[in-house]
């Protein structure tokens, strides 16, 4: 619908609207403006109404089913204005997300009740919608990528058995294919300016209840390299959810404790920061949250008991939140700006697919943020490389640590992995907690053992790349074979 | 048939006979050496003289404001001009032509006379402030950027950069009264605040053994005896940049932007410091009166975000107050105002090993930087008003002033100079080299490790090779390399598009790097680029009669005892003065180490190549004598060991002309 359309609708109401054209269903509705110091022109913004809606599950958050629909938002109060109903066809709608350009929207969809949730996308000013994906199970959270790619989550099996992986297709929905291989149940969160994606994914993974609720914030390149936590934060039953990236780099999130029965509450990591910090606001029982203008939140947000509202809300004003949209029968939820915004940088991937396995190389194991001193003070010998089987777990091989804290070893790709570093004694002095993989001919560089995150380098020729005989092969017995191996790509 | 087709074809016949069974590089070299008889004179062009290059941008590099504050004087380097702006109307009320390529400024302690060094003239343009007439100009050394006179008026300091020294200029007489060795390419000079001191900031590192981490050198002038009393050694880093020093209320200290490098580290991973971050040494000089010995405490602070970075650090003011101090990240488009408290306390409370660990420590600028401000493109100078209200920054890629208003941390307008709107593809490639966004999380742009428009930063990279730690190769300049192809010391790179393109993408910035339009533009640029001018050549190309002696060794054919030596020992045989001094392919010289996987290495180009040290492949010539009395035993690399040390001198001696 273009402007002199959504002007006659908001001047004569629904039926007029249907008359002159209805893209697919209009409905007229009370939205509260933009607060006067942030508003400058009228706003659009897309977001999730459904009567009901669970945290948790992306397969199973709106048990009632949902719609996408479109608001503008103006400067000032307009009564009635017009909520545009996109996704008339379908069951449940989830997940919008605007392409960089503005003008379509990613959106994951079931059809029926029934069956599985796909990714499509639509004109932002309506129309029919294109399927994207054709997934086996069910695929949910889209998020575009810079050169013609979506990501996205994709959902295998039921409780407990329930897996998640990312993935990564052609905007067409050919050529999908995963970028994560370990257990964790990894799902996107966003796309970042960088070029990475920000995931979430149960920590940590080892020695842990079989069923963990706890869920980190992780960094990944688009081909799954380079996998790494965004911040050890030390808050290890914390659950995070809903994280997107702010104009300035911060990442904002939203965080309960999985101890207790505590709604989410806002939290963000400033990009110097190493620690996340809560943002003041006497509220919870948050569903989502996103960057709208001039510093501001669009967020959802409901006081308890009741449904989830719209409000605009600035983060360091205690007091100033604005509400934008209530439906006394709806949530609204997963809010987002329609505007144009950054593009993402591309990712340059130097995966080489036909190697089958990958590097490590670990410039001082010794760095550790678990000592006061910042270094393990025991001496270490080995470091042991372990392999998750199903039913448990095989040891690889062993290489040796330098004196300088340096090793660098082969391990086989795309395989969930952890490290284990050995005393004089052989005795384990520490160990990774969380599976790892390495893609196929990557080289994966780690400063230390669970060092700092805020802790660059020195400037130092590590020892174990002096000798002639590195790296060390430690890749077991394991035999990969090219068809059961999972499809990796440059 | 003349004489010289007579030797030309003799030569032929004797390598057709030396270089029988490598028939392939035989040709090649045979087509060099047939037409291959005299050197070509080195040329002083600073661009190509295509029609676009003839667009005189502005490039404002360097500010002074008049001490009422309200005259803002502007050094353009592309327009060989100093502008006058009223910072009340923020108008262009004066201008001054002065000598090829200015970059520094200074003004005397009445604020009449403006002084301005002009790179490309080896001199320094003496300007009446107030009508910018132009008084006269001083000869100083090679290439001069910073300069700054003493508080009585009377000496001028000039740092010269090709020269590696500093000129002490009697301004009395105009007259240079001596030279004082610096450290290796000095750029940027400060007066102490008492006046007892001059700071010579050098942008490259002392040299060292390229295995190990490099070792910056400020430079320290006492002004009374106009005496170099000490050389404070700033470790781990380079690129020294512009100094400023804070009030003693605020500590005292000396803030000065540099670059810290991991080019020893294999590089695998860009995120998290790895391969170099950006930051300011904080010095502070021990409180002992004027004349004693000073001790320096040398901290090392970094201004980049965990999850970001600020390019490519270059100007540094502070408020009169102290209270705040400004860094330019010139790559990043950005000024961070950090609050100088902050730094006190973060500096007292700091125990010697955790003040050790703030060089690498990537949280502190998140409890130091009060604001991130977004300039123009490439901020490069910085200078704050005397009453604190105002900061002014010199965009250099797009011809504009930053007016920052220091109350409120906001930017409160831009001032735009005139500038050419119209963008050339040079321009257009200028602004792309100089630019760090194209790099994942915006660590790097291609000026990063090409400082000073293609100088090379002087170091050896570990960078990724299919063995990690292998193949460590030294940096090399971007003068005069247009035709001089294939690129990277194995040849793998057949153009500057390969090399700067997807290549670039993936193994330097880990993103995704230039469109191959901006690759076209980016090539322009980096082939516009050559010495401003070879100091060690004269202006009519006339060489002197060591260079003579030198360019007949180059070029001989015989031993010292008259024995013939084989063209494949001969200099002009690899290093083709019809191809910029190179072959153009790769030649195995017996330099190759136990931790190279090759031993044939790309032949060197020698214009505008040989001015800077360290040499060879991997660094490990820190002269260019070590080329051939240390790492060339065999005489694999041309038949020099029959010179003796007057030979070998005389032979650097025409190397330094090309």
């Amino acid at each position: 619908m273009d402007v002199v359309g959504k002007v006659v609708c908001a001047g004569l109401g629904i039926a007029l609207c249907a008359l002159y054209k209805a893209p697919a269903f209009t409905q007229s509705v009370t939205a509260f403006a933009l607060a006067a110091s942030t508003a400058q022109d009228p706003t659009d913004i897309a977001f999730i109404q459904a009567p009901e809606f669970t945290a948790g599950d992306p397969a199973r958050r709106f048990p009632l089913g949902s719609r996408l629909v479109r608001l503008r938002l103006g400067a000032e109060v307009t009564a009635p204005s017009v909520l545009i109903l996109l996704t008339p066809q379908f069951f449940a709608a989830a997940d919008p997300q605007v392409s960089f350009d503005g003008r379509n929207l990613l959106f994951a969809a079931q059809a029926q009740r029934n069956t599985n949730w796909q990714i499509w996308e639509i004109p932002v000013k309506g129309g029919s919608p294109r399927q994207v994906t054709h997934c086996a199970g069910d695929c949910v959270q889209p998020e575009y990528l810079a050169v013609g790619e979506i990501a996205y989550t994709s959902l295998r099996g039921v409780e407990p058995a329930r897996t998640s992986e990312v993935q990564i297709c052609r905007n067409d929905g050919s050529e999908a294919h995963p970028i994560t291989f370990g257990p964790g149940r990894y799902e996107v969160e966003a796309v970042l300016r960088s070029g990475r994606l920000l995931l979430s994914a149960e920590a940590p993974l080892v020695d842990v209840p079989s069923v963990n609720q706890a869920r980190s914030l992780y960094l990944v390149d688009p081909d799954g390299s380079g996998l790494m936590l965004l911040r050890q934060d030390g808050t290890a039953q914390a659950i995070r959810s809903g994280a997107v990236e702010l104009t300035d780099g911060t990442i904002l999130f939203m965080q309960r404790n999985a101890a207790s029965a505590s709604e989410e509450h806002l939290a963000w990591i400033h990009p110097g920061a190493l620690q996340a910090t809560a943002i003041e606001s006497a509220h919870s029982g948050y569903a989502s949250a996103n960057a709208l203008d001039h510093g501001t939140l669009l967020v959802s947000r409901r006081a308890p008991g009741h449904r989830f509202d719209l409000y605009q809300i600035f983060p360091n004003s205690r007091g100033r939140d604005q509400l934008l949209y209530r439906d006394a029968h709806a949530s609204s939820v997963q809010a987002v700006l329609i505007a144009p915004h950054t593009v993402a940088l591309t990712y340059s991937s130097i995966l080489h697919p036909d190697r089958k396995s990958g590097r490590i190389i670990c410039l001082d194991a010794y760095a550790s943020k678990d000592f006061t001193t910042g270094r393990l003070p025991d001496q270490i010998v080995r470091v042991r490389a372990l392999l998750k089987t199903q039913d448990g777990e095989k040891i690889l091989g062993e290489a040796p640590v330098e004196r300088d804290g340096s090793f660098y070893a082969t391990v086989p790709a795309d395989l969930p992995i952890r490290l284990q570093l050995i005393g004089v004694h052989g005795e384990v002095l520490k160990q990774q907690r969380s599976w790892m993989w390495v893609r196929s001919g990557e080289d994966r560089g780690c400063v230390g053992c669970h060092e700092s995150q805020a802790l660059a380098p020195e400037n130092r020729s590590p020892l174990t790349l002096q000798r002639l005989d590195t790296p060390t092969p430690l890749m077991g017995e394991i035999v990969i074979n090219p068809g059961t191996q999972k499809k990796a790509r440059p | 048939m003349t004489t010289a087709s007579k030797r030309s074809a003799s030569r032929v016949r004797r390598r057709d006979e030396a270089l029988l069974g490598i028939a392939l590089l035989s040709v090649i070299i045979a087509l060099i050496m047939f037409i291959a008889q005299r050197p070509k004179p080195a040329t002083a062009a600073e661009h190509t003289s295509s029609p676009e290059a003839a667009i005189r941008y502005l490039s404002p590099v360097a500010l002074q404001l008049s001490p009422n504050g309200q005259r803002l004087y502007v050094v353009c380097e592309d327009s060989d001009a100093v502008l006058a702006v009223d910072t009340r109307s923020q108008r262009i009320v004066g201008r001054a032509e002065v000598g090829k390529r200015p970059k520094g400024i200074a003004i005397s302690p009445d604020g009449n006379t403006l002084y301005v060094s002009d790179e490309g003239s080896d001199a320094v343009t003496e300007i009446d402030a107030q009508t910018l007439t132009i008084r006269r100009t001083i000869s100083v050394g090679w290439n001069p950027v910073g300069l700054v006179t003493d508080r009585a008026g009377i000496t001028l300091y000039v740092a010269n950069t090709l020269g590696d020294d500093v000129s002490v200029i009697d301004l009395r007489t105009g007259t240079e009264k001596k030279r004082l060795h610096a450290g290796r390419f000095p750029e940027y000079v400060a007066l102490s605040r008492d006046g007892s001191r001059v700071y010579v900031a050098n942008l490259l590192a002392r040299l060292g053994p390229p295995d190990q981490p490099p070792i910056s050198e400020l430079t320290v002038i006492d002004s009374a005896t106009q005496q170099v009393t000490a050389r404070l050694e700033v470790p781990g880093v380079l690129q020294l940049r512009h100094i400023t020093e804070l009030p003693a209320a605020a500590g005292g200290y000396l803030l000065i932007p540099f670059m810290r490098p991991k080019n020893l580290n294999p590089l695998v991973q860009i995120q998290q410091g790895g391969y170099l971050t950006h930051g300011m040494a904080v010095i502070r000089p021990s409180a002992t009166s004027a004349g004693e010995a000073r001790d320096y405490q040398v901290s090392e602070l970094l201004l980049d975000d965990i999850d970001h970075y600020y390019a490519d650090g270059f100007g540094v003011a502070s408020t009169p107050d102290g209270h705040w101090a400004l860094v330019t990240a010139s790559g990043s488009n950005i000024v961070s105002i950090v609050d100088t408290s902050r730094l006190r306390t973060l500096l007292l409370n700091s125990r010697p090993m955790h003040r050790l660990e703030l060089a690498n420590r990537l949280d502190s600028a998140h409890k130091l930087v009060a604001a991130r401000l977004l300039t123009g493109r490439n901020p490069t100078d910085v200078v704050t008003s005397a009453d604190g209200r105002f900061a002014y920054i010199a965009n250099r890629m797009d011809d504009t002033i930053s007016v920052l208003d220091m109350t409120r941390l906001q930017l409160a307008a831009t001032i735009d100079l005139g500038g050419p709107k119209q963008l050339s593809r040079i321009r257009r490639g200028q602004q792309l080299f100089f630019d760090a966004s194209h790099c994942y999380q915006g660590q790097m742009a291609c000026a990063t490790c090409h400082p000073h428009e293609g100088l090379s930063d002087g170091l050896a990279w570990s960078l990724e090779t299919p063995q990690l730690g292998r193949d460590v190769v030294e940096n090399r300049t971007l003068y005069s390399i247009e035709g001089t192809e294939p690129f990277k010391w194995n040849g793998k790179n057949p153009d500057l598009e390969t090399q700067d393109g997807p290549r670039t993408a993936m193994y330097i910035f880990r993103s995704q790097g230039f469109s191959p339009t901006e690759v076209e533009d980016l090539v322009a640029y980096i082939f516009s680029l050559h010495l401003v001018r070879n100091p060690h050549l004269a202006a009519d190309g006339h060489l002197t009669d060591a260079q003579t002696r030198g360019q007949a060794l180059f070029f001989r054919e015989k031993t010292n005892s008259g024995a013939p030596i084989s063209p494949l020992q001969q200099c002009p045989t690899c290093h083709s003065p019809l191809t910029h001094f190179t072959s153009k392919i790769q030649i195995d010289v017996g330099t190759a180490t136990k931790y190279d996987t090759i031993t044939a290495f790309d032949v060197p180009q020698l214009e505008g190549a040989v001015m800077k040290p360290p040499y060879l492949h991997d660094g490990e010539a820190l002269q260019l004598e070590e080329i051939w009395t240390r790492f060339n035993p065999d005489d694999k690399h041309g038949l020099t060991s029959d010179m003796n040390k007057a030979q070998l001198n005389d032979l650097i001696e025409y190397l330094k002309t090309l």
